[in-house]
């Protein structure tokens, strides 16, 4: 038999106060687990979105956080829209009307505008151009897949897509119809879209949107913007009407005036200049643009890395303190329940002692108990923190985007969990330990 | 032949309230020879559990000399006397003292695991067979009898294969029907492992059935002098 042995021995011997303590310490790691989990979640809610193959957004003057928060996590309102030229200049000259490079095209290899303010139920309805999932991507480099039906075409108006969340909630399926409402809750009904595709999950906040071919959204009432007759510019409405007949598609609409146009925000990817590193490339569009006056730009990686810090890093410090704090009193646990087992301990001890056990031996057996009940407590709360957050996770996934599962996992501290459970406890065994390794044989034996 | 166990000039006092010391043990020689059954007899507060556990090496004696198979306890330290204790001693207590979380197999078990040797799970069950528990090797001493958890008591003694068992007034807390029955467990056990004993007993009648009959108070100076209550210094 090992002191190892000997230990789970003497827990089970004493099973119901055993059991409690290890039962105290899984309730407290359960809680700190499902913290540690769902904080993992919300970062990666967060970090999802900034990896959508664009690295910089284009919008109006304002808050730069609540661009990006609107723009990639359709969160917040729109600050203000951002004019047709502004979007233009970002344009290559074989996409513009004047068949010449935007101000900005050598330095942009996407521009992707998106057009906000209309809502499908309680979903978010994006206005863009086929190019948001043809050419963007949905992270790391891997290109957007439907789950069903295809990719809306720039010549189909009333095309639109939606993300996986929403046809799981409002049960639409390809070929359906669905009607947008006007933001301003004045209970508008907009002209019906038809879902074209469904897209396949993707973990970011493009599962919870509602995408549809801006050309549509541009012909909804009250999307138009007013404009004086002499500033409207024929010829680029006639353009896409010419590129949308060259694709073969008739339709009763015209498309919108160039002139009656708005983009809410543009999501860029950037190119690099000849001779400059990308990054520089990114900086120096982004300090031009800035110190105009027409629109901001803002990196997305940069503020929601700001935002992690001011809000969520220092949230999640102070729930884990909180739970840490519970894990510490769970561990005092085991000090109660051995300091109020010390009596029937200390014959015990006497007679290993007399049996020609070292002082050290009993010692280290106490402190094996410590260990087991902590490890064997802390490893049934982890395992109740997964199953906790295995069983809220379709909510949080349908809430935030995000897969939260059973196996979903926070990085750093929740593998530091256990070891520094066992720790505590072993910090919580020394006295009784102590009290063990003083245990008076004579007088106990007597 | 050299004895097993070997005491010369071996004194013990405690300190008492008041700041005065009792000794309780002044023991001019003593030797235990190898297979030698001998039994101390001694009435309460005459030194006998002292005299046990100074020979054990559970306490240092003041002065003098505690060889056990050669090796003088009094130069070891405590962990170093506690590995002569679970290598060359077996001890039978009154009380038993088995350990109630532990089966009777387990029991033994835990004896092996302190000695020098490796717990031998198979010497373990020919032991407790030996004295009868073949088919109580799994139950735990409050499944067993008053006499079944002597015999488990017993046989954890023998585990390490000791020089000697020291026992304790085996038979104080049982019934006069079943002490015969424990000494001659003990008696036979240690016959035919080769084992001394050395049985510290306050009853005459289970003193007399020993070969060699010591009373404590023969030897025992401190225990002669202060009647059965030791010695105030």
């Amino acid at each position: 038999m090992t002191l190892v042995g000997i230990a789970w021995r003497n827990i089970r011997q004493r099973a119901l106060s055993s059991g409690l303590t290890a039962l105290s310490l899984a309730l407290g790691v359960t809680l700190v687990v499902a913290t540690l989990v769902t904080g993992g979640i919300v970062q990666k809610a967060f970090e999802s979105g900034s990896g959508l193959g664009y690295n910089m957004i284009v919008g109006a003057k304002g808050s730069p956080l609540q661009l990006v928060l609107n723009s990639v996590y359709f969160i917040s309102r729109p600050i203000e829209n951002i004019s047709w030229s502004t979007y233009q200049s970002f344009l290559p000259a074989a996409e513009r009307a004047d068949g010449m490079d935007g101000t900005f095209a050598a330095s942009t290899k996407t521009a992707v505008p998106i057009c906000m303010g209309d809502y499908f139920r309680s979903f978010r309805v994006v206005g863009t151009n086929a190019a948001m999932f043809d050419r963007l991507t949905c992270g790391n480099g891997k290109a957007f897949k439907f789950a069903s039906g295809v990719n809306f075409r720039d010549a189909d108006f009333f095309g639109g897509v939606l993300g996986v969340t929403v046809a799981a909630k409002t049960g639409l399926k390809v070929g359906d119809p669905f009607a947008p409402t006007h933001g301003a809750d004045d209970g508008k009904v907009h002209d019906p879209f038809r879902v074209t595709g469904i897209l396949a999950r993707t973990d970011t906040p493009i599962d919870r949107g509602v995408f549809v071919n801006m050309e549509g959204f541009y012909l909804q009432e009250g999307h138009a913007k007013p404009v004086s007759p002499q500033l409207d510019s024929p010829s680029a409405s006639d353009e896409l009407d010419q590129a949308t007949h060259s694709q073969g598609v008739a339709h009763e609409h015209q498309p919108l005036p160039f002139a009656q146009r708005e983009v809410t925000a543009i999501l860029l990817e950037t190119a690099s200049l000849p001779g400059l590193p990308a990054e520089l490339t990114a900086m120096g569009l982004q300090t031009t643009i800035n110190e105009g006056r027409d629109a901001q730009a803002a990196l997305p990686i940069g503020e929601i890395r700001q935002l992690l810090d001011l809000f969520v890093r220092p949230m999640e410090l102070l729930l884990l303190l909180v739970t840490t704090l519970v894990v510490i009193v769970s561990a005092m646990g085991i000090l109660v329940s051995m300091v109020g087992s010390s009596l029937e301990r200390s014959r015990d001890v006497a007679i290993m002692r007399a049996l020609g056990a070292r002082r050290l031996h009993v010692l280290t057996t106490v402190l094996i108990e410590a260990v087991l009940l902590a490890a064997g407590g802390g490893l049934a709360g982890w395992v109740l923190g997964h199953l906790l957050v295995g069983a809220v996770g379709p909510w949080i996934t349908s809430n935030a985007g995000v897969s939260a599962s059973v196996l979903s996992m926070s990085p750093g501290p929740e593998a530091l969990l256990v070891p520094f459970l066992v720790l505590l406890a072993i910090g919580a065994a020394i006295l009784p330990a102590i009290g063990a390794y003083r245990t008076d044989v004579a007088k106990w034996l007597q | 032949m050299q004895p097993v166990i070997e005491l010369s000039h071996v004194r013990k006092s405690f300190a008492i309230p008041g700041g005065e010391t009792l000794s309780v043990l002044d023991i001019e020689s003593f030797a235990l020879s190898p297979g030698e059954h001998c039994a101390l007899e001694g009435q309460s507060g005459s030194g006998k559990s002292t005299l046990l556990n100074v020979i054990s090496g559970i306490m240092r004696a003041d002065a003098g000399r505690v060889v056990i198979d050669s090796i003088d306890l009094s130069a070891l330290d405590e962990a170093r006397r506690d590995r002569v204790r679970a290598d060359k001693l077996g001890l039978v207590f009154q009380q038993f003292n088995l350990l109630p979380g532990f089966t009777a197999l387990e029991n033994v078990l835990v004896a092996m695991t302190f000695g020098s040797g490796r717990p031998d799970r198979q010497r373990a069950i020919q032991l407790l067979a030996a004295v009868g528990l073949h088919d109580r090797l799994h139950h735990k001493p409050t499944a067993l009898s008053v006499g079944q958890q002597q015999r488990v008591a017993v046989a954890r003694a023998l585990a390490n294969r000791p020089r000697a068992i020291l026992a304790d007034e085996p038979t104080a807390s049982i019934d006069s029907s079943h002490q015969q029955q424990v000494i001659d467990l003990l008696r036979n056990t240690c016959s035919q492992q080769g084992v001394a004993l050395l049985v510290v007993t306050h009853a005459p009648e289970v003193a007399v059935q020993f070969p060699r009959r010591i009373r404590l108070e023969e030897f025992n100076r401190a225990a002669a002098i202060a009647g059965g209550e030791g010695r105030l210094q």
